[in-house]
């Protein structure tokens, strides 16, 4: 039996409590904390799914084929392994599984499953935008940036790029993960942020990236094992606004040549397992518009939605497409608002729809819904139509739709 | 050009989305119907201290009551001004 539970947001856990930050506003997204109900997607017939909240039991329905779940008792904060430890039925049904599979393993996660796992320091170390930058200089590959240790060396390096700079926290935490910096009064603002903590005897550690010009987002998945033996297992193609992920699918086989990529990237599992890492990897990369690629922009080495669309799209003929809702909602409203609305276009990969893969806790004001709009690739503009059609139809307005599909 | 159209520019500029200046209304809520999201915002309010000299407190920042373009131009409006 496989026991599947996580955190999302992990680099909040990973992140030196030390390190200066960049300018932000707000503070914690709360919503975070429900998003473990994705994991929903990753289950095959028969796992035991553990989240912090309950699902509602239409998306269990939904998913089309039997799983076992279970909400934590009495959800703490921090992780969720927090409240599975304190709940002696879960933590005991974890000790005893076959195989834990956590989204990502945090201090916590370690604690609570033990040897079976990588050390929490080392997975907290290899998803650093540090220890990336670092293994992407030393394996000579195209992208790298450089590592800046004083507002005044981010102020050089900034300078350097002429404007044409991307400034990312290491452990690029939501939200707060990376600023472009394109003029000189953008990067005063910055500075003056930074120099204020610096005072007050904080660490600066940010990278300092080139902004390329890109063609299109990718990444690359690699399920490592514990003697150091890398399976790739498939590229997805990231949709963006901005610098903010919103899905993903599978590539055309045009866009990038899949097994060259894979091979390209033997030095950087190599690397993962050397510094003791095993489990799933997803590595950011980059296609630039004059058809060269950066093969490195950034290592997850955690599950990821990007691994997530993958493992969609294994179950289905057609394609399965990552994407993201922004809703308004009145009070009063949620998930069995969005489920009438999708009426008659719901799918479990069989045939063209979609599958709504979160959402249980969604009320007003609003929030995010995850999609899988499972469609051949063609009809994927169509389908985003149709369900925002639908949903403005069922009475709830999508935000920010201006720029929609 | 008054504070409230170089607001407008200013947004049109970070929401990169085709949006002009001149569609964006005074009442428009820059989350519910821009979509404004954290990195966005934090773009948004970095090019208002570029855009209009200013320095912002971003810890003590409280953005809820300043959605509208009305009022967050009436508050870059009141930073704008010299305090007599």
């Amino acid at each position: 039996m496989t026991i599947r539970f996580g955190t999302f947001g992990a680099e909040a856990w990973w992140r030196p409590d030390d390190l200066a930050e960049l300018p932000s506003v707000g503070g914690r997204d709360s919503a975070v904390d429900a998003m473990d109900e994705l994991l929903l997607g990753f289950c095959a017939p028969g796992d035991l799914l553990i989240t912090r909240y309950p699902i509602h039991p239409e998306l269990l329905a939904n998913l089309g084929h039997p799983i076992r779940h279970q909400a934590v008792g009495k959800p703490e904060a921090g992780p969720v392994e927090r409240s599975i430890a304190a709940d002696d039925r879960l933590r005991d049904a974890v000790l005893g599984a076959a195989t834990v599979t956590p989204f990502a393993v945090l201090p916590d996660t370690a604690r609570l499953v033990g040897q079976s796992l990588p050390s929490a320091e080392v997975v907290a170390q290899v998803n650093s935008k540090t220890w990336s930058n670092e293994l992407v200089l030393e394996l000579g590959l195209p992208g790298a940036g450089r590592v800046v240790r004083t507002p005044d060396e981010l102020v050089d390096a900034v300078t350097a790029l002429e404007f044409r700079a991307l400034v990312k926290d290491p452990y690029g935490v939501s939200g707060r993960a990376l600023l472009e910096v394109t003029t000189p009064g953008v990067l005063r603002a910055v500075e003056r942020v930074l120099r204020k903590q610096a005072d007050a005897g904080r660490r600066v550690e940010l990278l300092v990236q080139e902004k390329l010009p890109k063609l299109h987002d990718f990444s690359g998945h690699f399920e490592l094992a514990p003697d150091g033996t890398a399976e790739f297992l498939g590229l997805q193609q990231m949709t963006n606004k901005g610098f903010r992920h919103l899905g993903s699918h599978r590539p055309p086989p045009a866009l990038v040549d899949a097994g060259w990529y894979a091979d390209s990237l033997a030095g950087v599992t190599e690397a993962l397992a050397a510094a003791g890492y095993w489990g799933p990897v997803g590595i950011d990369a980059m296609l630039l518009t004059d058809g060269s690629v950066v093969p490195v922009l950034e290592i997850n080495a955690r599950q990821s939605l990007g691994l997530l669309t993958l493992q969609l799209d294994q179950r289905s003929a057609l394609t399965a497409h990552l994407w993201q809702l922004e809703l308004n909602l009145a009070p009063g409203e949620g998930i069995t608002d969005v489920l009438t609305a999708f009426d008659g276009l719901l799918s479990t990969g069989d045939q063209p729809g979609v599958l709504v893969l979160n959402g249980s806790t969604l009320a007003a004001p609003g929030g995010r819904v995850y999609l899988a709009i499972f469609c051949r690739t063609d009809d994927l503009d169509q389908w985003r139509r149709r369900l925002v059609a639908a949903v403005n139809a069922a009475g709830l307005t999508p935000r920010g739709m201006t720029d929609a599909a | 050009m008054d504070i409230e159209d170089r607001v407008k520019i200013v947004l049109a500029k970070v929401l990169d989305n085709g949006t002009t200046a001149e569609e964006i209304g005074s009442d428009a809520d820059l989350v519910e119907q821009y979509g404004l999201d954290s990195l966005q915002t934090i773009t948004f309010l970095l090019a208002i201290e570029d855009e209009f000299d200013l320095e912002l407190d971003y810890p003590s920042l409280q953005l809820d009551d300043l959605r509208k373009v009305s009022q967050f131009s009436a508050f870059v409006a009141r930073l704008a001004t010299p305090v007599q």
